[in-house]
């Protein structure tokens, strides 16, 4: 019965879609309000997007360091409680009441950021930052003053807050070099490489090029080949430099299209890239300190890839 | 991290060449379209099934699903489209985000299911019981009820305090309200006796509304978000009927099985393991760890409220969770 309806699109909600449409919203009109990616700079009072596999939510910048953000959530909807502060539709480019939660502001690694979608006035920015902290105020006390609607909202809130604050930095130790050996290929048994394949999980050519040298394995992969292959290439370090201006969100494309590529997570795909960019900086520039963005960008280059596409 | 229960299947379609998802349409026209429609129908249809209470009497079909989408929507699309082109990135966040806001919207509609019931009950009470009376015209809060004497003022304290006298009446056998079974919520004897532990508490005027809202708290629909996340089959087990369940042969406590009755699936599930660490809650209910505080808090403050504080307590709190943990 339904299809007969899908067929066209049933006119109250396409009435309603269209009452509802939110063109400033869209990536090409964030785009053009915006910039391009490599040109995107966290400060605050702006609010960003934030993700880490399908969690996304907003959060409103308070602090911004080299490698991490100090930021409140935000909901898209209007829930007034003790702990909240709802902004009304025309406070924001959203164009819808928006609630932000002061008590619920922490650090994140500037790694998180995906993009920037608005900004706030100063003056909000000063009401969040001024807001007391919610170790002044009992969290019972909090949850009792509030409706249920609220309390869940909250609680949801943390979780995803949580989930995306848990991303994994990449790691700049080298792995101990007791830990690295050669494989035995003549007694690996056969079902060890697709074990490998498995636990790693890249593809064949990508394992073989990581055995070979071609490819620098992470401290993680080289790990696991050591349990399963009984041997492993040695991992190198990385240099912090680099690692923090991965985590930029201007670089956040080019990570994701290259675990696109290589059908791994984005975390996995940014210590790769890390690795990748060291080995190619350590070749054309020896001991010097490089560019990171330059050599990023050269990377990229060499590989076709684009920072700025749109994904 | 997906929230648990269904997967999204389609929503894709192919323009020329390319085949776009539901979330490249909304980014393409700015608003939801036809693939965007598909997927609220989709999750739609898949939430609806763990709120009974809203269950039609010839059950789910596709019409009905998209009632309940046609109503989200109604009421929420204006947010909801800002908030998918804000803060998701791809087909997979927006969908996560969609489930969350579509079963809190059910569960809040469920919520309110039986006011207008509610509301009915209690005028044919007051038309019906003299100890009652209406505030006359030219008093403060005319057209109010309160207990019958001399007009009282409107009552202007906090309205807890009456949920917890509406609780503080003993001996209230409730029935729950399901999909086609709308029973009373208990019998007009006990709502009387509520009444007027209300009104005393008060000491003032009260309007209908306010005593629905009073009803509601004490008589909640048993709805609880974290139902929708519970393991389908601990689902089951948690919605049989006792009275369907053999395994239920012995007389159990009538106190036991009022409070049984009034709990949601996901907090019969999760009573039995009230004492274990929250990692236990997180897996038994399928959600994050401030969402596991937060029902572990409610079924403590529910169990609170409906138990009352006598010598059989601690019996009717075991017998309370050894309901919840026999099994089909």
């Amino acid at each position: 019965m339904v299809s007969d309806k899908r067929d066209g699109l049933p006119q109250e909600f396409g009435a309603l879609a269209q009452q509802a449409a939110a063109p400033q919203l869209t990536e090409s009109a964030l785009r053009l309000r915006f910039g391009p990616r490599s040109s995107w700079a966290p400060v605050p009072g702006q609010i960003w997007r934030v993700t880490r596999e399908d969690v996304g939510l907003l959060v409103l910048l308070l602090e911004v360091g080299a490698d991490s953000v100090l930021a409140a959530p935000i909901s898209v909807e209007s829930l007034a409680a003790a702990d909240t502060l709802p902004i009304d539709g025309g406070g924001t480019a959203l164009g819808v009441p928006v609630t932000v939660w002061p008590g619920l502001r922490r650090g994140f690694s500037v790694g998180v950021l995906d993009r920037p979608v608005a900004e706030v006035t100063p003056a909000v920015v000063g009401l969040v930052v001024g807001w007391p902290t919610r170790s002044e105020e009992p969290v019972s006390d909090v949850a009792r003053r509030s409706d249920p609607a609220v309390s869940e909202a909250r609680a949801l809130l943390e979780d995803d807050l949580a989930a995306v604050a848990d991303m994994l930095g990449v790691d700049v130790e080298p792995l101990d070099p007791e830990m690295t050996g050669g494989i035995d290929f003549e007694n690996l048994p056969s079902e060890a490489m697709d074990e490998a394949v498995e636990r790693l999980g890249v593809p064949l050519p990508v394992l073989l090029d990581m055995i070979d040298g071609k490819r620098i394995s992470t401290p993680d992969q080289a790990m696991i080949m050591r349990e399963v292959l009984g041997g492993s290439p040695a991992a190198a370090a990385l240099p912090p430099g680099l690692v923090t201006e991965l985590h930029q969100p201007r670089w956040r494309g080019l990570v994701r299209q290259c675990g696109r590529r290589d059908r791994i997570t984005e975390e996995a795909a940014r210590t790769a890239l890390a690795y990748d960019v060291t080995a190619m900086a350590a070749r054309q520039t020896g001991d010097q300190e490089p560019s990171w963005p330059d050599r990023i960008l050269r990377w990229s280059e060499s590989h076709q890839l684009d920072p700025d596409a749109v994904e | 991290m997906t929230p648990r229960t269904g997967r999204v299947t389609a929503c894709r379609r192919r323009i020329g060449e390319a085949t776009i998802d539901a979330y490249q349409e909304l980014q393409e026209l700015g608003h939801f379209d036809r693939l965007g429609l598909d997927l609220l129908l989709e999750l739609t249809g898949q939430e609806v099934q763990r709120i009974p209470v809203l269950r039609p009497s010839s059950g789910w079909d596709a019409d009905s699903v998209l009632d309940w989408t046609l109503g989200f929507f109604a009421e929420r699309a204006a947010a909801v489209t800002a908030a998918v082109l804000a803060q998701a990135g791809d087909l997979a966040s927006m969908s996560r985000f969609l489930r969350i806001s579509i079963r809190n919207f059910l569960v809040s509609e469920a919520r309110k299911t039986p006011s207008g019931s509610v509301r009915r009950k209690i005028e044919e009470l007051f038309a019906a019981t003299p100890k009652f009376g209406q505030v006359p015209a030219g008093h403060a809060g005319a057209g109010r009820w309160q207990l019958s004497g001399v007009p009282l003022a409107p009552f202007a304290g906090d309205p807890q305090s009456l949920v917890a006298a509406a609780y503080s009446v003993p001996g209230v056998a409730v029935v729950r309200w399901t999909g086609a079974r709308r029973a009373p919520l208990a019998s007009d004897e006990a709502l009387v006796r509520i009444l007027d532990a209300v009104f005393s508490a008060a000491s003032g005027s009260l309007e209908v509304a306010d005593l629905t809202w009073i009803f509601l708290q004490r008589f909640p629909a048993a709805i609880e978000p974290a139902d929708a996340t519970l393991d389908p089959a601990a689902f089951d087990w948690a919605v049989a009927p006792l009275d369907e369940r053999p395994d239920v042969l012995v007389e159990v406590g009538a106190q036991a099985q009022e409070v049984y009755e009034q709990l949601s699936p996901s907090q019969r599930a999760l009573l039995p393991h009230l004492e274990k660490p929250v990692a236990d809650h997180m897996q038994i209910l399928g959600i994050g760890r401030s969402q596991a505080y937060e029902a572990a808090r409610k079924l403590k403050a529910v169990i609170g409220d409906l138990v009352p504080e006598d010598d059989l307590r601690g019996a009717v709190v075991l017998e309370v969770v050894r309901l919840c943990v026999v099994h089909p």
